[in-house]
């Protein structure tokens, strides 16, 4: 891989089938720290590990109330949630857990490549943001040494 | 009475003298001896001065028992003759003075002599003293009782004649003591002194040094002896020296007291040093009017040299904020103004006074963007920087847009005490910015338009173009007589023609548009070559003109890249050619540049002998519409494209393309381009695909509102034993699609009622039929093929079509259907024992990882077995919700182990919820259901072995 990829990623689904799928498909795409959660009460307890982004299978958030995707936005609204969405229920699902979530994935639908895009995404987000924060410190500490 | 009063008054005189110093007591007595001396005849004869003489010896008796010092007065044979209470206290006698008179003395000393620290030497001493009779003054001697005496002793002579000796002995212990304190306290600070880091030196006030300490030796470089005859002002750096010459006259004649100086010397080396200098005045000597100046001097020349680097850099940083185009604002916490540069004044407008103390928000900050002025405030306060674009407004009202760099301002104990903005104005960027946005978006919206233009004339010249070349097809298959043929023949060739031309313009537009991509396959160079020269030759013999190729023996037989693009670039150049040629003839000739182990360097010329270009026109030959002269194109006709998307083509492969040419002898192309090597085998060929591609018992659709275009594709489908259904548009589409089922369906996109695009997503979405589906389009944009791509078609084929190529994709798609895949298509006629699964995807996925093989077969027998037994229980009491959800859950995995023969059924128990299906159809899905999933659960472990 050519780009050094460093996002650490939670997968939550209570297929164990589906998550060792998905946990392959994103470690061909050249991601390593990836953990796997079969139910929300584990991925909450891991949230200290400070995830940058959650796989979120929409059945699990609502079999819980969307209580998880709650859950994970107040523990650290930074962390990018992606909802994991049955074909049947996108609209229902997008509709009652739109507050909060990153993006979502249609189970079925290109879903790799789509998960794909968005690690990409967050990832060019996380660089820009540091080289901004970056050039920011330089050029307010440059500026601090010139004032009178 | 005379003599009386001449005593009295030298009495006097020595008592006065008496308290200022010991040793006066010697003159006295001196003055004494002289007075008798001078005076002896006189008392001799003047008895009746006896009286004074007696008064005088009281008054002297007097005197000495008053002295603080021990006396003792011996006449000539040593008795005493006088000494005082003092004297007989020093040395412990238990004698009064009175009762000391007349004792000889003789032996005193034996007596005193253990009073005193060294007896022997006394006695010695006192012998000596007697012996020579000379006056001895200031002996010091210890007692052994730690008193220090000093004595004196004087022989007293009258008229020469030794008289006596006067004895005088002062206690001078305190004295000693004193004198040793002094010595001690003096060595103390001499010690100092010389040991200070400091420079300390004396001088008069010339300036000539008095005294220097050794540092002063080691900063100087000169010596005690050098300094000692120069004036200090001849240290200081010349040109310094008047500056300081002065400062110090003036401290001198001023009388101030104490003075600092900083001034820089030089050393005997040469080198400069800066001294930081006080200097303390004084009197040279009591009485005195001449001054004396006390110096201490320290070495700063490294705090100078800080002080002036420093003193530099802050006028530089000075210089750089007072003159930078960055303004510079510092704000207190309630926005109050507290500092701005130059910079700030000249981009705001107003001048320092005018903002000083103001509230920035007031005079800048517009209206709608307070909030944002707040938020960043806030975020100054919890010491946050950022940067962010702004509009404000300047002094005379223009809005002007500043990038403003803001940073929370601390003071020294880290308090936060405001907040220090650098600006920017960039409202001429912001212009441009605006306008260059402005002008991106109209032109964007002109190369849309442009393209939607190319898009729908070419869709509406290429419908019909496409029936007419289909009819004529057609018509060549009839049986016809010769002239009918030929008419047929010219009709086919004026078609394709014009269809040549339309496909020109659409390729510059494509280009133009960076829509076009080359392919990469794998092709024979020397085929394509040989397919151009067979397409031209006709022509070529027409005009009685030869077409040669020479090709090099050492190019490779396979290549890979886009033969269609290059036999395009070699139909244009040798289509130009055979154009242009009237005698002679053209040759095509390849060779090879250069070889490496992946890839060849090839050139291919085209050289004609015929009417050549004019050197002037060369350069714009490969420019878009452009021909030698307007009679060319009435001669020779062509669009003046070819060469453009020749350039275009060979630019796209990485090319080169060059041109030679003389007028009325001839012209040479030659195309330099790179071409990866490949293997033989891989090229496919062409002609034998169109043998093997059987459409028997295909069902399809065709969805088609250009009634010639159906008859064109019926009549292609025709030959072969398929049939094929027909709706004018999306909605009789879906309708038959509702009613029967296909096996594949062609779509036309711009259709009434309903489109092709729309009409897919319907079958796809709410049908839920995955039937393939090739659009049919009159334009090849990409953006076209996207939107088929995204609605949910399969392909895409351009019209008009090639037959073959038709053909190709139907049976691409059809018999994908029919077998498992490339592998085990030779299994599938004769084994019955087919696996109902395909591990292909995911061992594609496991990149090798056999363990994830393994692991992923193992959950999903499992997770099967589960699924199973719950799916039965839940058939058994009729709870269909149950299955509904067991189905989901099961579905990806199916798909995922791609087990065929369960992929439709478990969408159809999946769907039981909501579409109810008969009893009977219900228990004939449940048992193939629990056959082909218990089989797989069965085969799938054999896998992990």
């Amino acid at each position: 891989m050519k780009i050094n990829k460093k996002l650490k990623i939670f997968i939550v689904d209570n297929s164990l089938f589906y998550l060792n799928l998905y946990e392959q498909n994103l470690k061909n795409i050249g991601h390593t720290d990836i953990s796997t959660f079969v139910n929300g009460t584990d991925c909450i307890k891991a949230l200290s590990e400070k995830p940058d982004i959650v796989f979120l299978d929409s059945n699990i958030n609502n079999s819980q109330g969307s209580d998880l995707l709650k859950r994970i936005k107040l523990f650290n609204p930074g962390i990018f949630v992606v909802m994991v969405i049955d074909p049947e229920g996108i609209r229902t699902t997008i509709n009652s857990t739109n507050v909060g979530i990153a993006d979502y994935i249609i189970k079925g639908q290109d879903e790799i490549e789509k998960a794909n895009l968005i690690l990409l995404k967050l990832e060019d987000r996380k660089s820009t943001y540091k080289k901004n924060a970056k050039d920011l410190c330089g050029l307010i500490s440059k500026n601090r040494k010139i004032l009178p | 009475m005379e003599l009386h009063k001449e005593l009295n008054a030298i009495v006097v005189n020595c008592l006065s003298k008496e308290q200022q110093s010991e040793p006066s007591l010697h003159v006295f007595f001196n003055a004494i001896n002289n007075y008798f001396n001078e005076k002896d005849l006189e008392v001799a004869q003047h008895v009746e001065k006896e009286n004074d003489l007696v008064k005088t010896n009281q008054l002297l008796t007097t005197l000495f028992s008053k002295l603080q010092a021990g006396i003792l007065a011996e006449d000539e044979d040593r008795n005493v003759i006088f000494a005082n209470q003092m004297y007989c206290d020093i040395f412990s006698t238990d004698f009064t003075p009175k009762e000391m008179i007349g004792n000889g003395f003789s032996n005193s000393a034996e007596n005193a002599k253990d009073l005193f620290k060294k007896p022997v030497t006394y006695v010695a001493e006192i012998n000596r003293l007697h012996h020579f009779k000379e006056p001895k003054l200031d002996q010091v001697l210890e007692m052994k009782n730690g008193k220090c005496l000093e004595r004196n002793y004087i022989p007293i002579y009258i008229n020469d004649t030794y008289k006596g000796t006067l004895w005088r002995y002062t206690d001078i212990t305190e004295k000693i003591k004193i004198q040793k304190e002094l010595k001690l306290s003096e060595e103390k600070y001499r010690n100092i002194i010389e040991h200070a880091t400091d420079i300390i030196y004396k001088t008069n006030n010339k300036g000539f040094f008095l005294f220097v300490n050794p540092i002063a030796e080691r900063i100087t470089g000169y010596s005690k002896e050098e300094l000692y005859k120069m004036s200090f002002s001849k240290l200081i750096r010349p040109d310094f020296k008047l500056k300081a010459v002065k400062f110090y006259l003036n401290q001198v004649q001023k009388r101030i007291a104490s003075t600092y100086f900083e001034f820089p010397i030089i050393t005997k080396k040469g080198q400069e040093i800066w001294l930081g200098q006080s200097v303390q005045l004084s009197y040279a000597q009591v009485n005195s009017e001449d001054y004396e100046l006390t110096s201490m001097a320290i070495d700063i020349t490294k705090q100078k040299l800080f002080e002036g680097l420093l003193k530099k850099q802050e006028e530089k940083y000075r210089n750089i904020i007072t003159n930078m185009n960055l303004g510079l604002i510092e704000v207190s916490t309630t926005e109050e103004i507290l500092h701005v540069n130059q910079g700030f004044c000249a981009m705001s407008g107003f001048s320092q006074e005018e903002l000083i103390g103001k509230k920035a928000t007031d005079i800048f900050v517009l209206k709608e963007n307070l909030d944002l002025v707040k938020e960043k405030k806030k975020l100054r306060s919890e010491s946050i920087s950022d940067m962010y674009q702004m509009p404000v407004k300047n002094k005379n009202g223009e809005i002007r847009w500043w990038t403003v760099s803001g940073a929370p301002n601390f003071n020294d104990s880290g308090e936060f005490i405001g907040s220090i903005g650098i600006h920017f104005d960039i409202t001429d960027q912001k212009k441009l910015e605006t306008d260059l946005e402005a002008a991106k978006i109209k032109a964007e919206l002109a190369s849309k338009a442009k393209e939607s233009f190319l898009a729908n004339m070419s869709h509406e010249i290429r419908t019909p173009l496409n029936a007419i070349i289909g009819m004529i097809r057609e018509l060549g298959k009839e049986k016809l007589n010769t002239e009918q043929k030929m008419y047929v023949e010219k009709s086919s060739i004026a078609s394709k023609h014009l269809l040549s031309i339309i496909n020109n313009v659409l390729d510059i537009s494509k280009i133009e548009a960076g829509e076009l991509t080359l392919e990469d396959e794998h092709f024979e160079l020397e085929h394509s070559v040989k397919n151009i020269l067979t397409i031209m030759s006709s022509r070529a013999k027409e005009k009685g003109i030869y077409l040669r190729s020479e090709f090099s023996e050492d190019i490779h037989q396979a290549m890979i890249g886009d033969p269609l693009r290059i036999e395009q670039v070699l139909l244009n150049l040798v289509g130009n050619a055979v154009k242009f040629t009237a005698q002679g003839g053209i040759t095509v000739k390849c060779s090879l540049l250069n070889d490496t182990v992946d890839g060849q360097r090839i050139q291919i010329a085209v050289s004609d002998t015929g009417v050549g270009i004019d050197e002037k026109y060369l350069k714009n030959i490969f420019k878009k519409f452009s021909q030698e002269d307007k009679s060319v194109s009435r001669k020779y006709g062509g669009t003046g494209l070819g060469l453009a998307i020749t350039y275009e083509l060979i630019q796209l492969m990485g090319g080169v393309i060059e041109v030679e040419s003389e007028k009325n002898s001839g012209t040479t192309f030659k195309v330099i381009t790179t071409l990866k090597k490949s293997e033989i085998n891989k090229v496919n060929d062409k002609n034998e695909s169109n043998e093997t591609i059987s459409l028997n018992g295909l069902k399809i659709l065709l969805v088609e509102d250009n009634e010639l275009n159906r008859l064109v594709a019926q009549n292609t489908f025709k030959y072969y034993t398929c049939s094929v259904d027909e709706a004018v548009n999306g909605l009789e589409a879906i309708e038959k699609l509702k009613l029967n089922k296909y096996d594949i369906i062609l779509m036309d996109i711009q259709m009434p009622e309903m489109d092709g695009l729309e009409a897919t997503e319907k079958i796809r979405t709410e049908l839920r039929i995955d039937t393939p589906i090739i659009a049919l389009t009159a334009n090849a944009f990409k953006s076209e093929v996207e939107k088929c791509k995204s609605a949910g078609m399969n392909d895409y084929i351009t019209k008009p079509f090639e037959e073959a190529e038709l053909l190709k994709l139907i049976s691409k798609y059809t018999n994908a259907n029919f077998v498992q895949g490339p592998e085990s298509i030779d299994s599938t006629a004769t084994s019955v024992t087919l696996k109902s699964y395909d591990l292909n995807k995911l061992k594609e996925l496991s990149r090798g990882d056999k363990g994830f093989i393994k692991k992923m077969i193992s959950l999903f027998v499992e997770q099967a077995k589960i699924s199973l037994q719950q799916i039965n229980s839940a058939y058994e009491v009729n709870d269909l919700d149950t299955m509904h959800k067991i189905a989901h859950k099961l579905k990806p995995s199916i798909d995922n182990m791609d087990i065929i023969s369960l992929k439709k059924e478990i969408r159809e128990l999946e769907g039981l919820a909501k579409n109810k299906i008969p009893e009977t159809e219900l228990t004939a899905l449940m048992q193939h259901f629990n056959t082909h999933l218990s089989k797989v659960i069965e085969e799938l472990p054999l896998e992990l072995i």
